[in-house]
């Protein structure tokens, strides 16, 4: 068990992971500030209208979910590749199984990549809790429109809101978990940690435009993890997603590591 | 501990034999070096010896125990493999200090003392980033005779070092020998090689093509 220590402690304790929260806050901060700008004082506004998640009115959503992604992988995703690199592992490895090593660098991305998601989610939806009240949502608006179509959790959205948002942020930092495991896949063909880091980034981007197609029952990764649903997203699309975005970069992981025999 | 043993050791890479056949026995409280000319395959033998070398072949026995069978990796190793590699961000002795909790057993006082045997000094607020080629390499040191363990070994040591350090090295191994420790070095310096092995392997395509007791 010692090795799940040290590498968690290397994941949370180091720059990038401060990093990458103080980015994902800071755009949630924007979005907050320009909220209290347009809206302070008309009341109209409710809790669920103005959360990073949910809030449609500005950019900071779309910005957020297109960056979802290097949020996650930035804290420690590109550790598996300097590690291999570097010749670090070799410390490891003669002081521990490389399954257990393999099996807690992987617990250890997803925690990290986990956490930098959900950390700006929840510093956002604790500030616009504080300053907007939460009434349910106005059923005239676009938004409640956009998710009632929706197969995911439209009940939970109109009679529970701040529900809905725990669930969403719940289901975007195990996406973002498990977007570090696909990084870790990537550092087996990488050439370099910025090539680690981006190729997650640059498969979610791909996805997301080539299954948007016509915009209802999208299996666009992208259009899944954001809580607006601007696009119709059917439960099980996304228990298929989550399962394949799990079980693949696991897999290939574990026979990748079956046949490293030299480090 | 009772040694260890390596039988028929093989090993191919893409069609080509790094390893064939490699027989040895090394027995605790003495120097065994390993020389060869680049590529000759001492490094895959001393990968081997501490598990970061699966073979194909044969087995390596390590006190009673074979490796990747009975253990996934020795019980007490230390080991210097090509060049050392540290966390940039982190100072030489919290580099240290990190890896011995991996181990247990390993005390600061042990951490300190694995420093200054090197010639390292263990309060020095450096990060790695900014050690020089041979504070690395002492770091590497440090970091395989930490908590002195049963088994090291050691690829060229003593690269990047200066005379001094080089000498207060020697000094080191050899009072490990004295302990009771089976001590695996690899070095292209044959005066040096001869001075601390107590056996010298020649390495040959892969194989050991000779065994020489120093001083017979």
């Amino acid at each position: 068990m010692k090795i799940y220590g040290f590498e968690m402690g290397r994941a949370f304790r180091n720059a990038w992971f401060v990093a990458s929260v103080a980015m994902g806050t800071a755009i949630g901060i924007a979005d907050c500030m320009l909220c209290v700008r347009q809206y302070r004082n008309i009341g109209e506004k409710a809790l669920i209208q103005t959360w990073l998640g949910t809030d449609y009115q500005f950019a900071y959503n779309s910005l957020f979910y297109v960056l979802l992604p290097l949020i996650a992988c930035l804290p420690y995703a590109g550790s598996c590749f300097t590690d291999m690199k570097s010749g670090y592992e070799r410390n490891i490895c003669v002081k521990t199984s490389r399954l257990s090593y393999m099996a807690a660098k992987a617990v250890s991305v997803a925690a990290s990549g986990a956490a930098s998601v959900a950390i700006p989610l929840l510093v956002n939806l604790f500030v616009c809790a504080g300053l907007y009240p939460n009434k349910l949502p106005d059923k005239l608006s676009f938004l409640y429109a956009g998710i009632i179509d929706c197969d995911m959790f439209p009940r939970l959205f109109a009679l529970h809101p701040v529900g809905y948002c725990l669930v969403f942020t719940l289901l975007d930092a195990v996406f973002g978990g498990l977007l570090g495991l696909v990084a870790m896949c990537v550092a087996r063909w990488s050439g370099s940690r910025f090539s680690t880091i981006m190729g997650p980034f640059a498969l979610y981007v791909f996805t997301g435009v080539i299954f948007e197609g016509d915009g209802t029952g999208t299996w666009s990764a992208m259009d899944m993890v954001n809580p607006l649903q601007n696009v119709v997203v059917y439960r099980y699309q996304m228990v298929t997603m989550y399962v394949g975005v799990c079980i693949i970069p696991l897999l290939l992981i574990y026979m990748w590591h079956r046949r490293r025999d030299i480090l | 501990m009772s040694g260890i043993t390596v039988e028929g050791l093989g090993k191919k890479i893409k069609g080509t034999v790094i390893l064939h056949d490699v027989n040895m026995t090394l027995e605790p409280g003495r120097i065994y070096g390993l020389r060869g000319r680049n590529g000759c395959g001492k490094t895959m033998i001393m990968r081997s010896l501490c598990g970061l070398l699966i073979p194909d072949k044969g087995t390596v026995t390590i006190d009673g125990e074979v490796l990747h069978r009975d253990i996934k990796f020795p019980r007490s190793v230390g080991v210097l493999i090509e060049n050392p590699s540290f966390l940039p961000q982190y100072t030489g002795y919290r580099n240290l200090r990190m890896l011995a909790r991996l181990t247990g057993g390993i005390s600061d006082s042990d951490i300190r003392t694995a420093l200054m045997r090197t010639g390292l000094d263990p309060d020095d607020s450096r990060t790695y980033r900014k050690y020089s080629l041979g504070m690395k390499q002492k770091l590497g040191i440090a970091n395989a005779i930490m908590g002195e363990p049963d088994v090291i070994i050691l690829d060229e040591p003593i690269n990047a070092l200066d005379e001094q350090t080089v000498e207060n090295i020697k000094t080191e191994l050899l009072k490990l020998r004295d302990a009771g420790k089976v001590i695996v070095i690899a070095c292209h310096d044959r005066d040096e090689l001869e001075f601390l092995s107590d056996i010298i392997y020649e390495i040959k395509d892969g194989t050991v093509a000779g065994c020489e007791v120093v001083g017979e």
